[in-house]
């Protein structure tokens, strides 16, 4: 027989280490910053595309531009972010978030971009075909971007031991497609430092 | 120690020899994999590695590892680079010094610390990650790749520094990628850096700068109007003719990997050793790195009538040795430690009572055991060719001769795609049918 005290330890060992096996779920606010990793997540996405917008929005060349076409809105596309940056970044959820703060804000119109115009321009085919008369689409009725946004993410890390700080630098600039007119040439920085932990159980 | 107790003792040996038999080490445990691996079957491979891999987290990254090359043996270069991707994960959570871990390896022995990876693994891990992003065509992802490979070596560099610092095939093969995206400074940095390892590798590896690398650096030279450099490279590769970068971005190239045999495996070696607070001799488990007869003399790449010789970047056999050596005296100062708490603590409880201290000197005894993990399903060496073809399709072979001049292996890879100013990389893992070795 085993001695009281040690009866009552065994089972609170057994308590802590199933407590440690179960998987806990808790949900969280979309807008609550979270930092796991250091690496770039959600909110860097978030914030980033929301902040850039705005000052896009906010420039010149916005009402430059709806003066000298009858209070007619810019078309924008948004083309390529490229991803220069140390880590896989996921840049669709970035262009995604870009372009729904565009298109929220209500000034400019925005266009499909490439990959999506090819699904489009099927369906459009397809309706040629099969679609009844009074709901088919033509085809060559699209509307032709203004402007293209496009830029790029990019990284510097200075690494030392278990100590790292990450910089982030997104440039995203907006180009007339009439003229590669540069209109707007937009910047944010995001510097993280990362201190991981260097002892564990 | 036990020369008192001789019956006893002999009781005592057949027991631990039984249940030795019973635990065998990490690379024994592996034989069936490689034995799948040499029947030219990495599919089985893999299933016998899931069924070896208990779930243990210790080992977990090792079996990433496994996983991600054995996958992209069989073409998987999406799922290969999850793999991959886990592992890093893995390592960087684990990469914090366990208090738990380092006191079972000072009291048990060093298979109870999670293995994160030597720093050539480590290194490595970014290389494979790269080629499987090349191999699918989305050179930004694999520049990703390049670029922490770079801040992993600088840290590495910034370690103690041994024989491996750096590596000279990821640096050659960082400027393949810059090059191919059109960052020429970048790659002349890069292929500049991959030709000081290469001169350090000629030293330690013997493994000797490539002409390939040669041809690339005084190409990027001459375009950046590096006159002096020029001049060295010239002089130090021997080379008087080559194409100008402008007149090569009208032709497209073909870059080959070949990767060749099995990286040498980690076996358990028993020895006794002087422990000066024990008063005697004390037997440890030690690693040793058993390596495979090396069949390969030349690697040929074939386009139409031309020949083309695949050079050797990277000598995986050799660095395993020279970063096993490096760590000797940590792991047997280990061992040593080790040997001294078990002998205490068999004393101690010998004090009390006889039979008590001959079990906890039979569990000391069994639980010695040598460490013998390692990232065994990389190559024994990796071979590179480089070769500039005009645009269209084109049949390419690769002949692995012996030393003896005979053939080995032949792979065809027919009606290649080459686009002008693309690159487009191809793979090719021999395994030779008879490991050998023991």
């Amino acid at each position: 027989m085993l001695p009281k005290t040690v009866k009552t330890l065994w089972v609170l060992l057994l308590a802590v280490v199933l407590a440690a096996c179960a998987t806990k779920v808790e949900r969280i606010d979309v807008e609550e910053v979270r930092d796991l990793s250091g690496n770039w997540n959600d909110t860097d996405s978030r914030l980033v595309s929301e902040e850039m917008i705005r000052d896009v929005l906010s420039r010149p060349w916005l009402n430059r531009y709806v003066r000298s076409h009858d209070g007619k809105p810019p078309v924008v596309i948004v083309g390529e972010v490229r991803n220069l940056s140390h880590e896989h970044i996921n840049v669709n959820t970035f262009i995604a978030d870009m372009e729904r703060a565009l298109i929220n804000s209500g000034n400019v119109e925005v266009v499909a971009s490439s990959s999506e115009r090819g699904e489009v321009r099927g369906e459009r085919k397809d309706q040629d075909l099969n679609a009844r008369e009074d709901t088919r689409k033509a085809m060559g009725q699209e509307i032709g971007a203004d402007f293209m946004l496009k830029g790029t993410i990019n990284t510097i890390v200075d690494a030392e031991g278990k100590k790292q700080v990450k910089y982030y630098q997104v440039d995203l600039t907006l180009i007339s497609l009439a003229d590669n007119r540069k209109v707007w040439v937009g910047q944010k920085k995001i510097k993280k430092f990362v201190d991981k932990r260097s002892l564990r159980f | 120690m036990y020369r008192a107790r001789g019956r006893l003792a002999g009781g005592l040996c057949l027991g631990t020899a039984l249940l030795l038999s019973g635990c065998a080490s990490y690379s024994q445990r592996f034989d069936a994999i490689e034995a799948q691996l040499a029947a030219g079957n990495p599919s089985a491979a893999l299933q016998a590695l899931k069924k070896d891999h208990g779930g243990s987290r210790r080992d977990e990254v090792l079996y990433q590892l496994n996983r991600a090359l054995l996958l992209r043996m069989q073409g998987e270069y999406r799922q290969s680079n999850e793999a991959l991707e886990q592992a890093k994960r893995l390592i960087d959570e684990l990469d914090a010094i366990s208090v738990s871990e380092q006191t079972g390896s000072l009291t048990v022995n060093d298979t109870l610390k999670s293995y994160i990876g030597t720093d050539f693994e480590r290194a490595l891990l970014h290389v494979y990650a790269a080629l499987n992003y090349l191999q699918l065509d989305q050179p930004d992802e694999a520049r990703v790749e390049i670029l922490q490979l770079d801040v992993l070596l600088k840290l590495q560099a910034d370690g103690e520094g041994d024989s491996y610092t750096e590596d000279a095939f990821a640096r050659y093969l960082s400027g393949l990628v810059f090059e191919q995206l059109g960052e020429w400074s970048d790659a002349m940095i890069a292929y500049r850096r991959a030709y000081q390892d290469y001169r350090k590798y000629r030293q330690y590896f013997g493994v000797e700068p490539p002409r390939s690398l040669g041809l690339a650096l005084l190409r990027m030279a001459e375009h950046l109007g590096l006159k002096e450099e020029l001049r060295q490279y010239r002089k130090a590769f021997a080379i008087e003719q080559w194409t100008p970068l402008p007149a090569l971005r009208e032709k497209g190239e073909v870059v080959l990997i070949i990767g060749t045999g099995l990286a040498p495996s980690k076996r358990e070696e028993s020895t006794a050793i002087l422990a000066p607070e024990v008063g005697g001799m004390v037997r440890v488990s030690l690693p040793r790195y058993e390596t495979r007869p090396q069949p390969v003399g030349k690697v040929r790449l074939l386009v139409g009538e031309a020949r083309e010789a695949a050079e050797l970047v990277e000598d995986i056999d050799a660095i395993a040795i020279k970063t096993l050596q490096a760590e000797m005296p940590a792991i047997t100062a280990r061992a040593l430690a080790r040997a001294v708490v078990k002998y205490r603590a068999a004393r101690e409880a010998g004090k009390r009572d006889q039979g008590l201290g001959l079990l906890v000197n039979i569990a000391g005894f069994i639980s010695e055991q040598a460490d013998t993990r390692s990232w065994s399903t990389l190559p024994q060496r990796i071979y590179l060719a480089r070769r500039f073809l005009p645009p269209g399709r084109h049949d390419i072979s690769v002949r692995l001769l012996g030393r003896a001049g005979q053939v080995l292996a032949q792979k065809q890879f027919t009606g290649v795609a080459i686009e002008a100013g693309d690159k487009v990389y191809l793979s090719w893992r021999w395994i030779p049918p008879r490991l050998g070795g023991r």
